[in-house]
C-alpha cells in the first residue's frame, strides 16, 4: 500500500528570496514523478519540505489527502534520499543501513539481517563489513539508497541519487529502480536534471524551473507538446519557428505545418524537435536549409541549417540524424517534418 | 629519520618526568647534588594515609560532579555558539568566556553572595563554582568538534526514524514485536524478502500469514 503525495500552493521563501512559487504537484500512489529542473531551481527544497525537514513559508504537503502541517519528519513514511550520501561515518555499511531497524528497536542481529537484503538489492552486499570512509562515491550513493528503502517508505523522494555513477552502473541503478517498483511499489518522486534519466524511470515529468511547476505530464507530452519555450529548452528541444498561426495552420520559413486544434490565430512559435525533422536532396521536404554546422553527438549528429523565408530574417533549424549525415557544410538540403502536423506555443 | 624524530620527541616528554619519578624516591635532595644523596619509600608509604585516600576521594567525587554539570552545558553552550545568529552567538561566546577574564577570587566572593543567600550546600557550591572555571574549556572543545560535523547527519537520521506504524499487528504476540518495520528474516534471498514484505505491505497475504504466526516468527530471536 503506497501513498499520494500532493503539494497545494506550496511557497517557500528564504528571507527576501522567493524559491519556490506556490507549486501545486500531484503524485499518485505508485506512481514515479520526475521533477526535472536545473541548479537552483529549488528541487531539493521542495523535497525538503515533503519530507518534513523543512516548512512551507505558505500552502499545503498532503499526504492520502491529509495534511502534513505539524507532522514530524519520522511520522510521515516518507524516505529522503539526500543529493549528498551522508553516510554515517560512525558506522559501517551493513549497520549505515540497519540504522532504521536499530532505531525501530531490533536487535544489532536482526536489524543486520534485514540491511543485507537491501544490500544485495545495490550490489553491495561484499561490503557489508567496509568501514563508512572506505567506499567510493557511487558505492556510497548506492549505500544510502539501500539505507532509504529500509526503512521501508510509503513515498521516497530521490534527490539526484544517479548523479556520480558511471554509465554502466546508471544503467544498472535504473534496473534496480524498476525492480524496487515492481517488488515494493513506493510513489516516488525523482529529482534530476537528466532529461533521460526522467524519461526512462518516470511516468510523468514534472518541469520546475526558477520555484514554478512550467507543466506536468506524461514523458511524451513533455517532450511533443511543450506548455512553453522554457519547457521545450529544458526538455533538450532545440527547435522554435517564430511565424503565424491562421486557422490552425502556423505560417513560418517552414512553409505551411498544422498546428494543434484549438490554438488561437496570432504570433506563436513552431516548436519541433530536432528528432522530428528529416534531411533530403535539395528540392524535395517542405523547406529548403543551407547547412551552417555540423556537431558530433558520437553515434548522432547535429545539423544546423539557415532557412531562409520569403520575407525577413533566416531561422536557425538544427536537426538530429543518427550515424553519417552526409552532408557539409555551404551544402543545401530539403527539410521535412517527420510528423504532418506541428506544435505550436505562444511564448 | 623518522626513528630518530620518534626517539627525540619520546625524550622530550619522558626527560621532564625523571626529577619528578626522583623526588618521588627521594628522602632530601639539595641544589648542587645531581642525584639524591638518599632514597626511601616514605612518599608511598604515605600515599596509603587515611587523610590521602579521603582528599583524593573528595578531588575525584568533586571532579566527576564538575564533569557531570560542565560538559553537557558546555555542549549547549557550543550548540547555541553554532546555531544562533551572529550577535546572539557572540555574546554567548563572551559569557562562556568570561569566568576565564575575571579573576578567580572575584568570581569566588562574588558568587559566594548569592550561594549564601539561597542557603546552598557547601559541597554543591563548590561543584557549581569549578563547573563554572570548567565551562570555557568543555564549551569550547564541543565547539570544535562541531565544527566538524554535518548537521544534515541529524536530518538524515530523523528521515530514517519509522514511527509509522508498518502492517497490521500481530495477534497473540507480545506488543513489542509488533509495530516494526517488518521483514521476515527466515526467507531466503534479498529480493524474495522483499516480495514478500511488499505483499504483506500491499496486504494481500497479510491475514495468511497471520494465522501461521508468520510475520511475528520473524521477530523472535
Ligand atoms: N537554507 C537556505 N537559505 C537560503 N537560501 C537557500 C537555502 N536553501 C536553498 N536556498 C536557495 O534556494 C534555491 C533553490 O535551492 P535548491 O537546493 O532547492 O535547488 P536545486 O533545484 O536542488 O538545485 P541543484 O540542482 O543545484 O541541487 C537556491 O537559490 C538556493 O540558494
Ligand atoms: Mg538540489
Amino acid at each position: 500500500m503506497s501513498s499520494s503525495l500532493e503539494f497545494i500552493g506550496t511557497s517557500r521563501s528564504f528571507g527576501e528570496a522567493t524559491v519556490l512559487h506556490e507549486v501545486s504537484l500531484i503524485v499518485e500512489p505508485s506512481r514515479c514523478v520526475a521533477l526535472l529542473g536545473g541548479s537552483g531551481s529549488g528541487k531539493s527544497t521542495l523535497l525538503r519540505i515533503a519530507a518534513g525537514l523543512d516548512d512551507p513559508s505558505s500552502g499545503q504537503v498532503l499526504v492520502d489527502g491529509g495534511d502534513l502541517d505539524g507532522v514530524p519528519s519520522e511520522k510521515r513514511g516518507i524516505a529522503l534520499v539526500f543529493q549528498k550520501p551522508l553516510i554515517f561515518p560512525h558506522l559501517n555499511v551493513v549497520d549505515n543501513v540497519a540504522f532504521s531497524a536499530r532505531m525501530a528497536g531490533q536487535s544489532r542481529q536482526a536489524a543486520r539481517r534485514h540491511a543485507m537484503a537491501y544490500l544485495e538489492l545495490v550490489h553491495l552486499a561484499d561490503f557489508a563489513g567496509r568501514s563508512a570512509g572506505r567506499l567510493s562515491g557511487g558505492q556510497e550513493q548506492r549505500v544510502a539508497l539501500a539505507r532509504a528503502l529500509a526503512r521501508n517508505p510509503r513515498i521516497l523522494l530521490l534527490d539526484e541519487p544517479f548523479s556520480s555513477l558511471d554509465s554502466r552502473l546508471r544503467e544498472n541503478m535504473y534496473s534496480l529502480v524498476e525492480d524496487i517498483r515492481s517488488e515494493l511499489a513506493p510513489t516516488i518522486v525523482l529529482v534530476t536534471h537528466d532529461r533521460r534519466e526522467a524519461s526512462i524511470l518516470a511516468d510523468s515529468i514534472a518541469v520546475l524551473d526558477d520555484g514554478r511547476i512550467l507543466q506536468h505530464g506524461p514523458v511524451a507530452q513533455l517532450h511533443y507538446q511543450p506548455a512553453t519555450l522554457a519547457v521545450n529548452r529544458i526538455l533538450g528541444g532545440l527547435n522554435a519557428i517564430s511565424g503565424q498561426v491562421d486557422g490552425g495552420i502556423h505560417h513560418s520559413v517552414l512553409g505551411r505545418v498544422r498546428v494543434q486544434p484549438g490554438m488561437v490565430d496570432g504570433p506563436a512559435f513552431l516548436v519541433m524537435r530536432q528528432e522530428a525533422v528529416r534531411i533530403l536532396p535539395a528540392g524535395e521536404g517542405t523547406a529548403v536549409g543551407n547547412v551552417a554546422g555540423l556537431k558530433s553527438l558520437g553515434a548522432h549528429t547535429l545539423v544546423r541549417t539557415e532557412v531562409a523565408g520569403n520575407d525577413g530574417l533566416p531561422e536557425t533549424l538544427t536537426v538530429e540524424v543518427s550515424g553519417d549525415p552526409g552532408v557539409s557544410v555551404g551544402q543545401m538540403i530539403g527539410l521535412q517534418p517527420v510528423n504532418g502536423s506541428g506544435w505550436a506555443v505562444i511564448r | 629519520m623518522r626513528v630518530i624524530a620518534g626517539l627525540l620527541l619520546v625524550l622530550w616528554i619522558v626527560l621532564p618526568v625523571v626529577p619528578v619519578l626522583l623526588w618521588s624516591v627521594a628522602v632530601q635532595w639539595a641544589a648542587p647534588a645531581v642525584l639524591p644523596p638518599s632514597y626511601s619509600l616514605q612518599s608511598f608509604s604515605a600515599l596509603a594515609a587515611t587523610d590521602t585516600v579521603r582528599a583524593a576521594g573528595a578531588s575525584s567525587l568533586l571532579g566527576v560532579g564538575v564533569a557531570t554539570v560542565a560538559t553537557p552545558l558546555g555542549y549547549l553552550g557550543a550548540l547555541a555558539i553554532q546555531r544562533l545568529p551572529r550577535v546572539p552567538a557572540r555574546l554567548v561566546e563572551l559569557t562562556l568566556l568570561a569566568p576565564l577574564a575575571i579573576p578567580p577570587f572575584a568570581l569566588v566572593m562574588g558568587i559566594n553572595v548569592a550561594f549564601l543567600r539561597f542557603y546552598l550546600l557547601p559541597s554543591v557550591g563548590v561543584v557549581l563554582v569549578l563547573a563554572v572555571t570548567a565551562l570555557p574549556y568543555t564549551a569550547f572543545m564541543f565547539r570544535s568538534a562541531l565544527a566538524t560535523y554535518d548537521s544534515r547527519f541529524e536530518e538524515v537520521a530523523r528521515s530514517l526514524r519509522n514511527l509509522v506504524a508498518n502492517g497490521p499487528p500481530c495477534p497473540g504476540a507480545p506488543a513489542r514485536w509488533c509495530n516494526r518495520p517488518g521483514i521476515l528474516p527466515r526467507v531466503p534471498g534479498g529480493l524474495g524478502r522483499l516480495h514478500r514484505h511488499a505483499a504483506y505491505r500491499r496486504g494481500a497475504v497479510a491475514d495468511a500469514s497471520h494465522a501461521a504466526g508468520v510475520r511475528c516468527v520473524g521477530y523472535r530471536e
